[in-house]
């Protein structure tokens, strides 16, 4: 048989060659740890039992094992390469070192994965100096594909992953964000590094406006600049007139925007292969939590706490904490008129697992299970909204960064 | 062995490679379903019986041999000899009648060899492993294979 007629039995072969369906390495892994603990009929019949969902909403995700057990009794790392929403499996490794400079911070509106392609996705990106990337996407539609969103907690929102740049990497990003901000300066706004960029006030001439065609349709990004933050909103007119009547943007401004774009909401394509030291994505695991209630009218903490179940509020009592008041309609409640407070307690994860627990007799709250761990504590009264808890992750730079489905 | 290095070495394999297990892998079980099902627990099998893996040949050979025990067993069939093949067959036919027709006629360890060659796109070295045989007898084999395909092909496609 000669090259050519090979090439073409080849080629024969490749059209008849089937469409391959997505893999799931943490599927083969629970599997694997499964049969190890599972009877000899489950092992034998494992083509009898129903196609599992391993994207569940909780702490139940499926673990890699990774590292060498160079003795008996080593310590093994416990990577999750899957996200997941709430408090992390008992064991799984925490994102290290538990600190980092935050680089920049982007929350924007992004095209669609495959094979969506409908609609918007919402991305957010932090990226710090020791080239920790860190990044939720969440579909405008759910994602039914096989296996869900790649690598994500569920079919609405991927969790917060984590990948990890080389200093090559990091300075990419830098630069590109600098280059933007610098053509961008009559816009940007100098905010308080604690005020979340897409919350709070903006003056909405300050804003770029890119055309409806443009990647994205709105977004912000913000860098630290000394003690302060440089914000950037875009967006486009088709969004909101009233918010984003801002300077029509250049060509230049398109083209470094583009860029950023590309490079936080897609740095797999985006990046060369010299820029990466852990390009695989795997789940953050944060060495802290943030245990939150909100509750309206405004109460102080010992009333507040007084709503837990008695476990639960013994757990966070003596933790340092923060609280903010806030009119309703800034609130996770959404309700218009009155004031509201939001205490947050600082826990570490074992601490908060066992809070979890302890709050685990409570209703959870309906329709958010996607994104967040909330328990319904209250219902409303008096036109005010209900107490809710929940558990945020702490980032890299101290900051929670809001799991809320509108945040 | 290292252990955690041959479970990265699994991963890397899997990540790298499972598109082409499910793709050979569906011409024994009949779907495509399946075959991901099968890839699924050939590789958690690798990683359960990671002793089984003595080194002396390539980790991909020693993870198809578990992949087509447990593609055999799926179907229900008896379990597989040391030296048996598994029948492999095109999932639709229809799409070249022809050459299904030719690969049809193929002992079947030629027509293993060469789905393994074009599906799998394996080395000769890892087809050897994989059918047992020397890699200096997979040459001829395929060889073979190819004179009985062209002559079928030319012959069935002449008189079409």
């Amino acid at each position: 048989m000669t090259t050519y007629e090979d090439n073409l039995l080849a080629a024969r072969f490749a059209a008849l060659a089937p469409e391959p369906l997505a893999g799931n390495w943490a599927d083969v892994v629970a599997r694997a740890g499964a049969a190890r603990k599972g009877s000899p009929e489950l092992r034998g019949a494992w083509w009898l039992r129903r196609r599992r969902r391993l994207v569940v909403v909780l702490a139940v995700v499926a673990l890699v094992v990774v590292g060498a057990a160079t003795a008996i009794g080593a310590v093994r790392e416990l990577i999750l390469d899957q996200g997941f929403v709430g408090i992390p499996p008992v064991g799984a490794t925490p994102s290290s070192p538990e600190s980092g400079e935050l680089v920049v911070q982007w929350l924007g509106v992004a095209a669609p994965l495959s094979p969506q392609q409908v609609g918007a996705d919402s991305v957010s990106a932090w990226l710090y100096a020791d080239g920790r990337i860190i990044w939720d996407r969440r579909p405008w539609h759910p994602w039914h594909g096989e296996g869900g969103i790649p690598d994500g907690a569920n079919e609405l929102n991927s969790g917060y992953l984590e990948q990890r740049l080389a200093p090559e990497g990091v300075e990419l990003v830098r630069t590109a964000v600098a280059e933007l901000l610098d053509q961008s300066r009559a816009l940007v706004e100098e905010i308080p590094t604690e005020e979340r960029p897409w919350g709070g006030s903006h003056h909405p001439r300050l804003a770029l406006v890119v055309p409806d065609d443009f990647v994205s349709g709105w977004g912000v990004l913000a860098a630290p600049d000394g003690d302060r933050s440089a914000r950037l909103l875009w967006g486009n007119y088709g969004t909101d007139n009233s918010v984003f009547e801002g300077t029509p943007a250049t060509p230049e401004q398109l083209s470094a925007l583009r860029r950023v774009y590309a490079l936080l909401t897609d740095p797999a394509s985006a990046l060369p292969s010299s820029a990466w030291i852990v390009q695989k994505v795997r789940a953050y695991v944060p060495s802290h939590h943030a245990v939150c209630i909100d509750t309206s009218p405004p109460k102080d903490v010992s009333q507040t706490l007084s709503m837990l179940p008695t476990r639960a509020a013994g757990l966070l009592r003596d933790t340092s904490r923060t609280s903010s008041e806030h009119d309703l309609s800034s609130g996770p409640g959404w309700a218009p008129g009155g004031r509201a407070v939001t205490y947050c307690f600082t826990v570490e994860t074992p601490q908060a697992r066992e809070v979890a627990e302890a709050l685990s007799g409570l209703e959870r709250e309906p329709g958010w299970d996607s994104f967040v761990l909330v328990y319904r504590v209250a219902e409303a009264v008096d036109g005010m909204t209900p107490t809710r808890i929940w558990f945020e992750p702490y980032f890299p730079d101290g900051r929670i960064p809001n799991s809320w489905p509108a945040g | 062995m290292n252990m955690g290095g041959l479970e990265s070495d699994l991963e890397d394999l899997y990540r790298r490679r499972q598109d082409a297990f499910q793709v050979m892998l569906a011409s024994v079980t009949g779907s495509v379903e399946s075959a991901r099902d099968v890839v699924q627990e050939a590789f958690a099998q690798a990683l359960r019986d990671q002793n089984g893996f003595r080194g002396d040949g390539s980790l991909e050979a020693w993870v198809w041999r578990i992949a087509f025990r447990v593609a055999v067993r799926s179907k229900g069939s008896h379990e597989l000899a040391v030296d048996e093949v598994p029948e492999v067959a095109f999932l639709d036919e229809s799409r070249d009648p022809m050459l299904a027709a030719a690969v049809r006629e193929l002992p079947r360890q030629r027509r293993m060899a060469i789905f393994l060659r074009y599906f799998a796109d394996l080395s000769y070295a890892e087809i050897g492993e994989v059918l047992g045989i020397a890699e200096g007898t997979v040459s001829p084999t395929l060889s073979k294979a190819h004179r009985q395909l062209s002559a079928a092909l030319t012959s069935n496609e002449v008189m079409a």
